[in-house]
């Protein structure tokens, strides 16, 4: 239930504060009274209400005065203003609106008209919210796809170059295996005491302590096996954002879910590694689960993310401790589920109503836009006509449930 | 001998390539060029054995070098490789394999399977692509 909408009705005339207020306390609004400018614009700041009534001559600020500065702070700019007055001249009219006012009625009003004209006002800015909401939103869904497109490119990118860097690595560590034989023996002649010519080979002994030879026949072959290693954990992680983002795939297709998610694994290994440790619990039995696999791997990130930042927030006052995530798949019959969970902090019984609400997060500015479950639930319940839900036991962990159908229905096909 | 024409745009690619088969599969005689009509020219002059070149590249792309390599020489083999590109993914590599590219490979690959593709192409057998 959304509280009831807040009204301030400022006026200097008491019997007719007490009329309106009355009138309007009675229609199920919470009333706030002002009694003359100054008090308007300072209740106002306090009270933040959702639509003012101001009547136009008062003591210390007429309404003018009032509009304006209410209009110049961030906080009221855009609440809606109704003038109440008994005299408004086509030019008082002009000038109520020039300064921001939103619409006005004229005493002796009708109680129905400044009701039905409030409630006209208040669904205009519901209307102007939701339209600001559905902006970002599709904001937001835009620079996702851009990204997602500039990681496939960038990804296109790097693959030469890893692979000529990975076959010239390589290259050299298999010359370098032939060099060891050679200088193995230019070694040997150097440490044979008295072989005759010792005073030609001076400078070569020379150079080889200079160099520090026997160093470097040990640590070449391994920094070179260190660097073929490494490219190939390049590779891997390419590879994985390719797969993960998808681009361009809208569409449901029949989809080997497990390399999804164990992309989605390696490209978020950044945010669990040092909490927790990672299990894959995957049915080998499980079939093709119709999806868009860009769109699924973005809710199972979100839900991987969401149990690392549980783990590292339950491990905060135990440094060096790890704890665990483990995403596991299951056939259901008709359906196809999987559980993310954790050994987290769980979720708060206070909120858990309100976890897969947009823009509804715990996350301090800046870490958490209070986007991704919300994200998470559009792609599963209306992307692809399943369920999400939860288990959670405070201090415990929780266990996120994904149900896919196996089967596109038709109702949820759209 | 096997006679094999490379051609690939950049030249570290090739030049790397080269030092590996040289070392590791010394019966290749390895011819480069670093675009498609350079490589035209040089089919033009000497038979092949197999083409293994990449799909994109700037002139005369991957895709027109595998058609016209394919009609200088029909008895070679071609083995397509890709990493993808700008705007277009490995899915290249299904049309360079619809032009006539017996098999294909997506960049980084391993050299063995580079090597293990050109030998499976030359023995007839089902070359496949690298393993997954």
């Amino acid at each position: 239930m959304t509280p009831p909408a807040r009204l301030l009705v400022a006026d200097d005339n008491a019997v007719n504060r007490r009329i309106l207020g009355g009138a309007l306390v009675k229609a199920g609004y919470q009333v706030i009274e002002a009694s003359d400018g100054q008090e308007a614009v300072s209740r106002a700041r306090a009270n933040r209400p959702d639509l003012v009534l101001l009547d136009v001559a008062m003591p210390h600020r007429d309404g003018f005065e009032v509009c304006t500065i209410l209009r110049s702070e961030p906080d009221t700019a855009r609440t809606p203003i109704i003038f109440v007055t008994a005299k408004f001249e086509p030019d008082d009219i002009a000038r109520a609106f020039a300064l921001g006012a939103s619409d006005y009625v004229t005493k002796p009003f009708h109680m129905t008209e400044v009701k039905a004209r409030i409630s006209a006002h208040l669904r205009l800015v519901e209307a102007q919210e939701e339209l600001a909401r559905t902006q970002s939103r599709l904001l937001r869904a835009h620079k996702l796809e851009a990204i997602g497109q500039l990681a496939a490119g960038v990804a296109h990118e790097i693959n030469t170059p890893t692979q000529y860097v990975s076959d010239n690595a390589h290259f050299l560590r298999d010359a370098f295996d032939d060099l060891v034989r050679v200088l193995g023996q230019v070694r040997q002649v150097l440490s044979s005491a008295g072989s005759p010519g010792a005073q030609f080979l001076a400078p070569l002994a020379a150079t080889a302590r200079e160099v520090d030879l026997d160093y470097l026949l040990e640590e070449v072959p391994r920094s070179l096996s260190q660097s073929i290693d490494g490219l190939g954990r390049i590779a891997e992680i390419v590879r994985a954002m390719k797969e993960f983002s998808h681009p361009g795939q809208r569409e449901r297709l029949p989809t080997d879910i497990h390399r999804g998610i164990a992309s989605t694994l390696i490209v978020a290994r950044n945010e669990w590694k040092y909490v927790a440790d990672v299990v894959t619990e995957f049915d080998p039995a499980l079939p093709a689960v119709p999806c868009a696999a860009g769109d699924l791997n973005q809710v199972v990130l979100n839900l991987v993310v969401n149990a690392a930042h549980a783990v590292a927030e339950k491990l905060r006052g135990a440094p060096g401790s790890k704890g665990r995530i483990t995403i596991s798949t299951r056939r259901a019959g008709e359906w196809v589920e999987i559980r993310v969970s954790d050994t987290g902090c769980g979720v708060p019984e206070a909120i858990r109503e309100r976890i897969f609400e947009p823009y509804f997060t715990t996350k301090g500015v800046g870490q958490g836009t209070g986007q991704g479950l919300a994200l998470a639930h559009a792609v599963v319940v209306e992307g692809h006509g399943g369920t999400i839900g939860f288990e959670s036991e405070e201090g415990v962990g929780s266990t996120f449930l994904v149900r896919l159908p196996l089967e596109i229905r038709p109702e949820a096909a759209a | 001998m096997t006679r094999i024409l490379l051609v690939d745009d950049d030249p570290s690619l090739v030049a790397s390539l080269g030092r590996r088969s040289r070392r590791e599969q010394p019966d290749w005689q390895l011819v480069t060029a670093s675009d498609g009509a350079e490589a035209l020219r040089l089919a033009a002059q000497q038979p092949f054995d197999v083409l293994v070149t990449d799909v994109l590249m700037p002139g005369t792309d991957g895709l027109a070098t595998i058609a016209a390599f394919r009609r200088a020489q029909p008895g070679a083999k071609i083995l397509a490789m890709s990493g993808g590109g700008r705007h277009l993914g490995a899915e290249v590599l299904d049309y360079a394999r619809r032009l006539g590219a017996h098999a294909t490979l997506v960049k980084p690959f391993e050299f063995t399977d580079l090597a293990r593709c050109v030998r499976a192409l030359l023995g007839a057998s089902d070359p496949g692509g690298q393993t997954p």
